[in-house]
């Protein structure tokens, strides 16, 4: 694999595309291509994705691909590859793009680097950081030669503007799946999204059950909040929907002012949350690593402090 | 009746490490190590399909020698039988490195199954990479972030979370699934049956028992290179209030409103 040179990027969400191609056009590394693969004419999705920057939409387009199931999605980027030789493959870091970049990295035989952070390319060079030990420490990473990369869901804006790129059209020799898909179950959407939310409060383990979070709605609506939550109160907990979840393995927020109420402050959680403005945290763990990383804290039971918090930013507010 | 065999990581306890944040620096001195956390779901789930459709449960792990003792803690649990993928060759993998010197070892060794079984991510590296890359290489289909697996006959029915919502997908064996960790909630071994684990067949497995050229594998052999380890470093004003959390609670109002965060 000699002239790889490039940047190919693939979601499975196009919203998700598009932040991936902010993030191609930071690195400027060659021709920036993006795959669109599914079924139908998938004329929507081009047009969605023809943004600045963008200089090839590989398009590829079969039946078999309607269900978004992993092995033809693999197929479809393998042909799109040694169509676009890229040096570098972003993938958007969805549970599908989770599946199949480390799948297509194993059949080309090339680097995969996952939740990759700060990424830069010199040199032919791939390197990244990463996250690792429970989200204690980061690792410095690097590839030698192409690379399968995925990125954190929003940490980057949308690509916008408009541009003419060549569409090129790949025909790839798609397998069915095996693996057939029964049913599927939508998840009902929220009204506003965390992650375009300017004010966010959180809801952690300090709660001590479900009933307790009403605590957070007068401050929520007092602040005109979204509200977040650590992972053990959605996947573990259930009390939560899992699309506020803020951290490595849900959303990244940055809003202008994110307030963490009973949370711990694990690096999984920061990640999450790192480039809000202003953070507050409340806890009652003076040692919570949280307050290393807040600017304003109140080490107190938070049972006592929400309540007088919103009564004092209702008194100040004048409401 | 179902083979199957399931993948463990033998890892350092994150819970145990010591940040210097004088130098920034992780201090791994005198940490424990541990099965990584939601490979104990996928080694319960794996003993769940057993006890309902019979069968039998192998587990893999590629480590140091030292992982034994997490082998010996996967057997108490109620995995059947033990293979170790354990050589100096093999350290310093990489996550797809790694996923092929399994790949080799259920080839060359354990070539009849029906489910091969990770978890989504390790404790440590997290890179979510060794469960899909497996599958691949081993040339099966494969289901990833299963919440829910229901055996019968020769086949799965598997609930997975996307993005949107829940999807329900269904395979005929042999297949990989990579599971959540809300999929169940691990057992604790009993004393008996940690004690009998040491009566369980525990075999070894290196480079040449695997037929595996050294130097495709471990630093070598990998693509991906794991260079400097970092704290990650934070420039917050760290106001703190404390005393009684009403008087925090005001003073921490005052400072967000002369912040002009709250309008
Ligand atoms: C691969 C992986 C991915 C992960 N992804 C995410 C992710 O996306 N998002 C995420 O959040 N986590 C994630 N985690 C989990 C993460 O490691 C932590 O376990 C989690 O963030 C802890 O949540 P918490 O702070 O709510 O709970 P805890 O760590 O239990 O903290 C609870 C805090 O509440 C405080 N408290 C208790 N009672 C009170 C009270 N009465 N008043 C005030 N304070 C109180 C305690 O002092 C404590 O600090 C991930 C982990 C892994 C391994
Ligand atoms: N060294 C290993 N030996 C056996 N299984 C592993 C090993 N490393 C990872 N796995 C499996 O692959 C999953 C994902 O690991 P990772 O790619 O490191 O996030 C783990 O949860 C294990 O089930």
């Amino acid at each position: 694999m000699s002239q790889q040179q490039g940047i190919l990027v693939y979601s499975d969400l196009p919203e998700v595309t598009l932040e991936l191609i902010t993030l191609g056009q930071k690195l400027r590394a060659g021709n920036l291509s993006v795959a669109v693969i599914g079924s139908g004419d998938l004329q929507d999705q081009i047009s969605k994705l023809s943004v600045d920057g963008v200089t090839n939409i590989y398009k590829v387009s079969n039946d078999s691909l309607s269900g978004f199931i992993g092995k033809p999605m693999v197929d479809a980027l393998e042909a799109v590859c040694s169509e676009a030789k890229p040096n570098v493959i972003i993938v958007g870091a969805t549970r599908r793009g989770r599946e199949i970049a480390p799948r297509l990295a194993t059949r080309l035989k090339i680097g995969c680097i996952t939740d990759a952070l700060n990424l830069e390319m010199a040199n032919g060079k791939v390197s990244a950081e990463r996250l690792v030990w429970g989200g204690n420490a980061l690792a410095s990473v690097t590839s030698k030669g192409a690379t399968v990369v995925t990125i954190p869901l929003h940490s980057n804006q949308k690509a916008t503007g408009s541009a003419q790129p060549n569409v090129v059209e790949v025909s790839a020799n798609l397998n069915p799946s095996k693996v057939k898909l029964l049913g599927k179950k939508e998840r009902p959407q929220g009204q506003v999204s965390i992650k375009d939310a300017e004010i966010v409060v959180s809801a952690g383990r300090g709660f001590k059950k479900k009933e307790d979070l009403s605590l957070l709605d007068g401050l929520v609506s007092t602040l005109h909040a979204v509200m977040g939550a650590s992972r053990p109160l959605t996947s573990d907990l259930g009390w939560v929907p899992e699309e506020r979840q803020v951290g490595l393995s849900g959303t990244t927020v940055k809003p202008k002012l994110y307030i963490a109420v009973g949370i711990s402050g694990q690096i999984q959680h920061l990640t999450g949350m790192r480039d809000s403005k202003v953070v507050v945290a409340i806890n009652n763990d003076k040692n919570a690593p949280i307050f290393q990383e807040c600017d304003y804290g109140v080490v107190g039971d938070l049972y006592a402090a929400v309540p007088t918090l919103e009564k004092a930013l209702k008194s100040q507010l004048g409401s | 009746m179902v083979e199957i065999l399931v993948c463990f990581k033998h890892v350092i306890d994150e819970t145990e490490l010591k940040i210097d944040r004088g130098n920034n620096k992780i201090n791994f001195e005198g940490a424990k190590t541990k099965i990584s956390d939601d490979d104990k779901n996928a080694i319960e789930e794996a003993i769940r399909i057993k006890e309902k459709n019979g069968g039998s449960v192998t587990a893999l792990c590629v480590g140091s020698a030292d992982a034994k003792k997490s082998m010996k803690e996967a057997l108490a649990m109620g995995c059947d039988r033990g293979r170790l993928l354990v050589d100096p060759a093999f350290q310093d993998s990489d996550a797809i490195t790694t996923a092929s010197i399994i790949s080799q070892a259920i080839k060359k060794k354990i070539p009849k199954f029906d489910l091969v079984i990770t978890a989504t991510g390790s404790t440590d590296a997290l890179t979510g990479i060794v469960g899909p890359s497996l599958g691949e290489s081993l040339g099966i289909p494969q289901i990833t972030f299963a919440s829910k697996i229901a055996v019968s006959a020769n086949k799965v029915t598997v609930d997975r979370s996307v993005e949107e919502g829940l999807e329900t997908v269904e395979c005929e064996f042999p297949v990989l699934i990579t599971v959540s960790r809300e999929i169940n909630q691990p057992r604790f071994p009993t004393l008996i049956q940690i004690m009998s684990a040491g009566k369980k067949e525990l075999l070894e497995w290196n480079a040449q028992a695997l037929e595996i050229d050294p130097l495709t594998v471990g630093k070598q052999g990998s693509k991906i290179e794991t260079n400097a380890l970092n704290v990650p470093k934070s420039a917050r004003k760290r106001i703190i209030f404390e005393g009684k959390p009403e008087d925090a609670a005001k003073q921490l109002a005052e400072a967000m409103f002369k912040e002009g965060l709250v309008k």
